[in-house]
C-alpha cells in the first residue's frame, strides 16, 4: 500500500484526498484535492491516479503545479 | 465547541508546536532510540547524522530544545516520559507536529499502540486565523480496515466547512449518541477528547502530566546537509500564521 510505504521511508505530512498543502504543512494553497500528497527529503509531492480513458489527469496536474510550482507533481495512469 | 477550547496545554502559548501531539505506549528512551535508528538508516545516504540526547528540565525548557522550527524537513524530535505508560512525541515542524506518520509507523514496528491527538481552536475570520479541529487517531501493531488504524474520530473545519468522521471499532467509553448532534462541530468536542484520553490513561493538556520527577526527555537531532527549501523560524514567527 502506498501510504504504508511512504511512512516507512520517512515521508511526512501525508494526506489522502485532502485539500492541497505546501511543503511543511503550510496552510492550504488550493481547494482541489490531490489523491495523495506528502513531504519527502525536503520536497512536496502530489500524486494523481487516473485511468487511460478519463483524460482529466493532465488538467489535475496543471492545477497542482500552478498552485505550488516548487513541488513535484506525479500522474499515475492505472489501466 | 472548538471556539471555546479552554484548558489547552500551556494555555496554547506553544501553538502550533503543541497543537498536535503523538503518543506511543512504550518508554521514552526506547521510543527515541528506535526512532533514531530508523531515521539514521534513512538519512545516512544524504550525509545526515541522527543523534539522541537526554534532557532534564521543565516542559517549556524541553519544548525549547525543538527550536528553531523548520519548514521543509523536521530536524528535531522530542520524546517525553509522562505520568502514564505513554511517551509523548513532538517535532519541530513550523506548522506543528506531524504525529501520524511517525506514530503510525512506530506502532507497527515497536508492536505497541500509538496516538495522534489534535486540538486546534477555530479562530478563522475571513482569511486570518486557524481552522478548528478535534481529532483522535489510535494506531495498533497490526493491519486493520485502513493501514494499522484501530480508531479514528474527528470534527474539523475542512477549508471552511465542518466535517465529522469516524472509523474502526468504538471504545466502550465513547459517547456515541453525541455523534448525532445537529451541529457538526458538536459531534466530537475538546471535552470529549479529554474524556476519551483520560480513559486511555492520558491527561495530555495538563502540564504536570509530562516529565515526572527525575525522568529525562530524549531529543533526537539531525545534523548535516539541509534541503534547499529549508528555513528556520522562531516560535513567534510560526505563531504569526495563527
Amino acid at each position: 500500500m502506498d501510504v504504508q510505504y511512504l511512512e516507512r521511508i520517512g515521508a511526512t505530512n501525508i494526506r489522502v484526498n485532502q485539500q492541497q498543502l505546501k511543503l511543511g504543512g503550510r496552510p492550504r494553497v488550493g481547494i482541489n484535492r490531490p489523491d495523495l500528497q506528502f513531504d519527502y527529503n525536503g520536497r512536496r509531492y502530489y500524486v494523481e491516479y487516473d485511468t487511460p480513458a478519463s483524460g482529466r489527469g493532465p488538467g489535475h496536474q496543471s492545477r497542482l503545479t500552478s498552485n505550488d510550482p516548487d513541488a513535484e507533481s506525479i500522474l499515475l495512469i492505472i489501466p | 465547541m472548538t471556539e471555546n477550547m479552554k484548558g489547552l496545554l500551556l494555555d496554547d502559548r506553544w501553538a502550533p508546536v503543541t497543537s498536535e501531539l503523538g503518543f506511543l505506549e512504550t518508554s521514552a528512551e526506547h521510543a527515541a532510540r528506535s526512532f533514531a535508528s530508523w531515521q539514521g538508516e534513512l538519512m545516512a545516504p544524504r550525509g545526515i547524522a541522527v543523534e539522541v540526547h537526554p534532557f532534564a528540565g521543565t516542559l517549556e525548557q524541553a519544548l525549547s530544545t525543538l527550536l528553531p522550527l523548520n519548514n521543509a524537513e523536521r530536524r528535531r524530535h522530542l520524546f517525553m516520559p509522562t505520568r502514564s505508560a505513554w511517551t509523548a512525541y513532538i517535532d519541530n515542524g513550523w506548522t506543528g507536529t506531524d504525529a501520524a506518520s511517525a506514530m503510525g509507523y512506530m506502532a507497527r514496528t515497536l508492536g505497541c499502540r500509538g496516538l495522534r491527538v489534535v486540538a486546534v481552536p477555530h479562530s478563522l475570520r475571513k482569511d486570518q486565523g486557524r481552522y478548528g479541529a478535534v481529532m483522535l487517531e489510535v494506531y495498533g501493531p497490526h493491519q486493520t480496515h485502513w493501514l494499522n488504524y484501530l480508531r479514528t474520530i474527528y470534527a474539523a473545519n475542512d477549508g471552511g466547512r465542518w466535517v465529522f468522521g469516524q472509523s474502526g471499532e468504538p471504545f466502550p467509553f465513547e459517547k456515541l449518541e453525541q455523534y448525532q448532534a445537529r451541529r457538526v462541530r458538536d459531534r466530537f468536542t475538546f471535552d470529549m477528547l479529554k474524556d476519551y484520553l483520560r480513559h486511555l490513561g492520558l491527561s495530555p493538556f495538563e502540564q504536570d502530566f509530562y516529565l515526572p520527577q527525575g525522568a529525562s526527555a530524549w531529543l533526537v537531532r539531525k545534523t548535516g546537509p539541509v534541503a534547499p527549501a529549508q528555513q528556520d523560524y522562531t516560535l513567534a514567527q510560526a505563531r504569526e500564521l495563527l
